[in-house]
């Protein structure tokens, strides 16, 4: 269960140029619910999640995962109970390790580290066994350099290190928006598996209607840094993306673009 | 001119070898953490003065060129800090540390330069026979330098190490990891320069004296060291990128023993490799390629 309560977050606090990012968010996801966080640009949805994963501080309020108070607790603390995948794959990798060396590095996200040998066998068959299931070959690639991968595969790669040992709470930061529609589909459907799998509590931003209808369990729409919306599972049922767009009467051009697009 | 040089092969050998931990304390914070440190010039006079003067004093020589060490590492770790937590550059800061440790040398040694009784050093507590023989020389540094470099590829196959290189690799996700990258920027600064401070300490130890100005320039030579073992063996894997160092300083020691030989005026070396760490960083740019050095 993530609990946010009166949020707060200003850029360039104390000056001319100030602006609200976030202006008093509360919001509660049980555990199990994946929630897509929609909203044009600007109305603070990565904000939202650079606070929440400790990337940025807050300037107000709580944040509480399975009552554990994170608002204090420095990004690193916090990788313990959460895991990320970014919108830019050359983030969410380090490219002058091996797939093996990153996925490594995310197995001791929730374990920390210590001064014994990072490769053992068990592992590298654990490995060879997360990544089977993407169906991109990648098993057979544990000792390549990531930098040799492309955009979509190394998406896929950090899914699977985010999921690698199950955070307690999975932010996905708009991570199929830089790949090409098909590439962005096959990471979507991976998300949407490995998610299922390990009932993740999942927080989404993105700007793909489909994906926010086809996909989430409830889907939270934000607005100059506030929610405006907050659609839960019963009411999605029959939703579609033509509704969703009309009823919020939709400005935004990327997501009306994505409409014709990603179908 | 040519005998000469090759008379000269051993003892530059074991030269090479003294100032390849400089090479690998280079290569740490430019390579595996990617955030250059300038600090070496001042760890490595200060590893020697301090052994110098802790040898002299009376104090074992174990025990000397540890605490020498321990040093090093302080120093370095006070240029991350000064670098993270002041905001300063990582270069600048390292330059400011190098100049302060100046003057902690002048205080420790209370005279600009020291004789160390060849019978007070690490060499002569090993074997009486180490520093009468250049070819025992070779072999004992050869294996020193040896072990620290296998120790290094262990450590960095160990999970810490691997934490290590993610931090240079991409700063950005190792937090998102868990991975407290300043704790490792520390770290690795401290180990770097800890390198750095050992072969000052066994510079010192080997030619029998420490001078506060043994540091001057041991920085670029120890970049066109790095710069000629990148350019043999390559950087791709953490095995060449550990071997580059050690290969390039035998060279380079080499190349100038060699230029000396034939008649160059040693007081043009520092130009000399100066330029020629400035023709490498400025080849890429000539020939339309990225930058790969720095």
């Amino acid at each position: 269960m993530i609990v946010v309560s009166g949020l707060r977050k200003a850029f360039n606090r104390g000056t001319a140029s100030e602006k609200v990012a976030i202006a008093g968010i509360d919001l509660s996801v049980s555990r199990g619910e994946f929630v897509a966080l929609i909203g044009g640009n600007g109305a603070g949805k990565s904000t939202l999640l650079n606070l929440i994963s400790g990337a940025l501080p807050c300037d107000q309020g709580r944040i509480a995962v399975d009552d554990i108070d994170v608002t204090r607790m420095p990004e690193h603390e916090r990788a313990s109970l959460m895991a990320r995948v970014f919108q830019d794959p050359m983030v969410g990798t380090a490219p002058s390790l091996t797939i093996e060396e990153n996925l490594i590095l995310a197995q001791m996200r929730a374990e920390g580290r210590r001064l014994r040998p990072a490769l053992t066998t068990m592992r590298r068959t654990r490995f060879r066994n997360a990544l089977a299931g993407l169906g991109l070959g990648l098993e057979d690639r544990l000792g390549s350099t990531v930098a040799l991968l492309s955009g979509g595969q190394r998406q896929a790669l950090a899914l699977v290190m985010a999921t690698l040992s199950p955070p307690r709470l999975l932010l996905l930061d708009e991570h199929t928006a830089a790949l090409d529609p098909r590439t962005s589909q096959l990471v979507m459907e991976a998300t949407v598996r490995l998610v299922s799998q390990a009932m993740l509590t999942t927080l989404m931003v993105t700007h793909n209607m489909e994906h926010a209808v086809a996909f989430a369990s409830r889907i939270v729409m934000m607005d100059a840094g506030r929610v405006v919306a907050d659609i839960g599972a019963d009411e999605k049922k029959g939703l579609r993306v033509a509704d969703l767009a009309e009823r919020f009467r939709l400005s935004d051009d990327r997501m009306l673009l994505k409409r014709g697009g990603a179908a | 001119m040519i005998d000469t040089f090759l008379n000269l092969v051993p003892v530059t050998v074991v030269q090479s070898l003294l100032y390849a931990f400089a090479a690998l304390a280079i290569m740490i914070p430019f390579r595996t953490l990617a955030l250059p440190d300038l600090t070496v010039e001042g760890s490595l006079p200060l590893g020697g003065c301090l052994a110098a003067a802790l040898l002299t004093a009376g104090l074992d020589a174990w025990s000397s060129t540890g605490l020498a060490v321990l040093a090093g590492c302080a120093a370095g770790m006070t240029t991350a800090l000064i670098h993270l937590h002041l905001r300063v550059p990582s270069l600048l800061a390292g330059v400011l540390v190098a100049t302060m440790v100046w003057s902690v040398d002048l205080r420790t040694m209370a005279v600009p330069n020291r004789a160390v009784p060849p019978e007070l050093s690490i060499f002569d507590a090993l074997s009486p026979a180490i520093l009468l023989d250049v070819h025992l020389q070779m072999l004992l540094m050869a294996a020193i330098v040896g072990l620290l470099v296998v120790g290094l590829l262990l450590l960095y196959r160990t999970e810490i190490g691997l934490a290590l290189r993610c931090v240079g690799a991409n700063p950005r996700l190792a937090p998102a990891l868990g991975i407290n990258g300043r704790l490792y920027v520390v770290a690795g600064f401290g180990l770097a320069n800890a390198i750095a401070a050992l072969g000052g300490a066994l510079i010192v130890q080997s030619q029998g004296y420490a001078d506060v100005t043994m540091g001057f320039g041991v920085l670029v030579n120890a970049l066109a060291a790095l710069i000629i073992g990148e350019a043999i063996v390559g950087r791709a894997g953490i095995g060449r990128q550990l071997a580059a160092p050690v290969l390039g300083s035998l060279i380079y020691y080499q190349l100038t023993s060699l230029g000396l030989a034939t008649g160059l005026n040693p007081s043009d070396l520092k130009f000399l490799t100066g330029a020629f760490v400035l023709i490498t960083l400025a080849l890429p740019l000539l020939t339309g390629r990225q930058r790969t050095i720095l």
